[in-house]
C-alpha cells in the first residue's frame, strides 16, 4: 500500500526530478514513522489508515506544483540578471586583449563596428533592464498554497518579461560575434584564442537561457494542464 | 475544525509548531495535534508543501539528518525572517481573536427602533 502510494507520487511529481526526490525521502520517512506507532495486527489495514491520513496523491501534487514552478522561474530570473554581468565582463576582457595586442580595426571595417557597437549597446542595457525587472517582479510573488488564477497570470508575465529580456541578449551576443568577426578578419592568429573563447562564453550563456526559459515556460504549461485535467 | 479554515492559516500553524525547536516533518504534524488539543486534524501529507513554500519564502531553513533508525530526514528550523514573521502573524491573529470576540460575545446594548 505505502509503495504504492509512492509510486503514485513518484509519477505525479516526474515534472522536477530534484523536488521529487527530496519529497519522496521526506514521504517515505514520515509513512514508515507513521507505520511504527500503528497496532501492527493487521499491517494492510494499518498502511491503508497511514496512506488515508496523508491525503490524496493529487491533492498533494496540486499543492507542490506552484512551489517548483517558482524555484524554477526564480532560477531563470536570477540566470537572466546574471547573463548581461557575464556578457560585460566578456566584453571587456576582448577590448582589452585587443588594446595589449594593439588590433585595430581597418577603414572599411570601422563604419560597420560603428553601427553594430551602437545595436550592441542598446541591446545590452535594454536585456539588463528587463532581466533586473523580471527578477524584482519574480521577488515580489512568493509561491501560494494554490496554484490560482492569479498567480498563473503573474507566471505567464513573468515568462513574457523573461522573453522579452532573453531576446535584446541574443541581439547583444551576435552583435559582439559579428564584431569579433569583423576583428579577427584583419588579423588571424594565435592571440585570436581569447576572442574567440571570451565569445564562446557569451554565445553559452544565450544558449543556457533559452534552455532555462523554456523550461520555464514548458513547466507552465505542464502545470495547468495537469490542473485542468 | 473545517479542514479549509485550517488551510487558510497553515503556514501561521507550521511556523507555531517549530517556534519550540527544529523538528521534521512527522514531529511538526505532532506538534499540531498536541498543542491544539487534536483540535487539528490536517491531511498530514497538507504539511510538506507548505513546509517547502516557507523555507523558498526564507521563513525555514532545513538540513537533512539520519535518524537513529538509520533513516534519512529532513529537519526544518524557524530563521530568524520566520521567527519575525510569527511574531507579526501573532500580533495580527491575537488583534482579529479579539475583535471576533468581542463581536461574538457582545450583547445588544441599545433598545430595537
Amino acid at each position: 500500500m505505502i509503495a504504492a502510494y509512492l509510486q503514485q507520487l513518484e509519477d505525479a511529481l516526474g515534472h522536477d526530478p530534484a523536488l521529487r526526490a527530496r519529497v519522496l525521502q521526506e514521504v517515505r520517512d514520515h509513512l514508515e514513522e507513521a507505520l511504527a506507532a500503528e497496532q501492527l495486527d493487521d499491517r494492510l489495514a494499518a498502511e491503508r489508515r497511514v496512506v488515508a491520513r496523508f491525503g490524496e496523491v493529487r491533492e498533494l501534487a496540486a499543492q507542490f506544483a506552484p512551489i517548483s514552478l517558482a524555484r524554477h522561474m526564480r532560477r531563470a530570473a536570477i540566470a537572466l540578471a546574471l547573463a548581461p554581468v557575464a556578457t560585460l565582463i566578456m566584453m571587456k576582457a576582448r577590448v582589452s586583449w585587443y588594446a595589449f595586442v594593439q588590433w585595430t580595426l581597418s577603414e572599411d571595417a570601422r563604419a560597420v563596428a560603428g553601427f553594430i557597437i551602437r545595436v550592441d549597446r542598446y541591446a545590452f542595457w535594454l536585456a539588463a533592464g528587463l532581466a533586473i525587472v523580471a527578477l524584482l517582479y519574480i521577488a515580489r510573488h512568493p509561491a501560494p498554497a494554490r496554484l490560482h488564477a492569479d498567480y498563473r497570470k503573474h507566471l505567464h508575465r513573468a515568462a513574457n518579461l523573461f522573453i522579452l529580456a532573453a531576446v535584446p541578449l541574443a541581439v547583444s551576443v551576435t552583435s559582439d560575434v559579428a564584431l569579433t568577426v569583423l576583428q579577427l578578419e584583419t588579423v588571424l592568429s594565435p592571440n585570436a584564442l581569447i576572442p574567440v573563447a571570451s565569445i564562446s562564453i557569451e554565445i553559452a550563456c544565450v544558449g543556457v537561457i533559452a534552455v532555462m526559459v523554456g523550461n520555464a515556460v514548458r513547466r507552465l504549461a505542464r502545470a495547468e494542464a495537469l490542473q485542468a485535467g | 475544525m473545517e479542514g479549509e479554515m485550517l488551510k487558510g492559516h497553515l503556514d501561521m500553524i507550521v511556523l507555531a509548531a517549530l517556534s519550540a525547536g527544529p523538528a521534521h516533518g512527522y514531529a511538526v504534524i505532532e506538534e499540531i495535534r498536541r498543542r491544539s488539543g487534536q483540535a487539528f486534524d490536517l491531511p498530514e501529507g497538507t504539511v510538506y508543501p507548505a513546509l517547502h513554500r516557507l523555507q523558498e519564502a526564507g521563513l525555514l531553513s532545513s538540513r537533512w539528518v539520519t535518524a537513529e533508525s538509520g533513516r534519512r530526514r529532513r529537519v526544518y528550523a524557524l530563521t530568524a525572517s520566520g521567527t519575525r514573521a510569527l511574531a507579526e502573524r501573532r500580533a495580527v491573529w491575537q488583534q482579529f481573536s479579539t475583535a471576533i470576540r468581542g463581536l461574538l460575545g457582545a450583547k445588544r446594548s441599545g433598545k430595537p427602533a
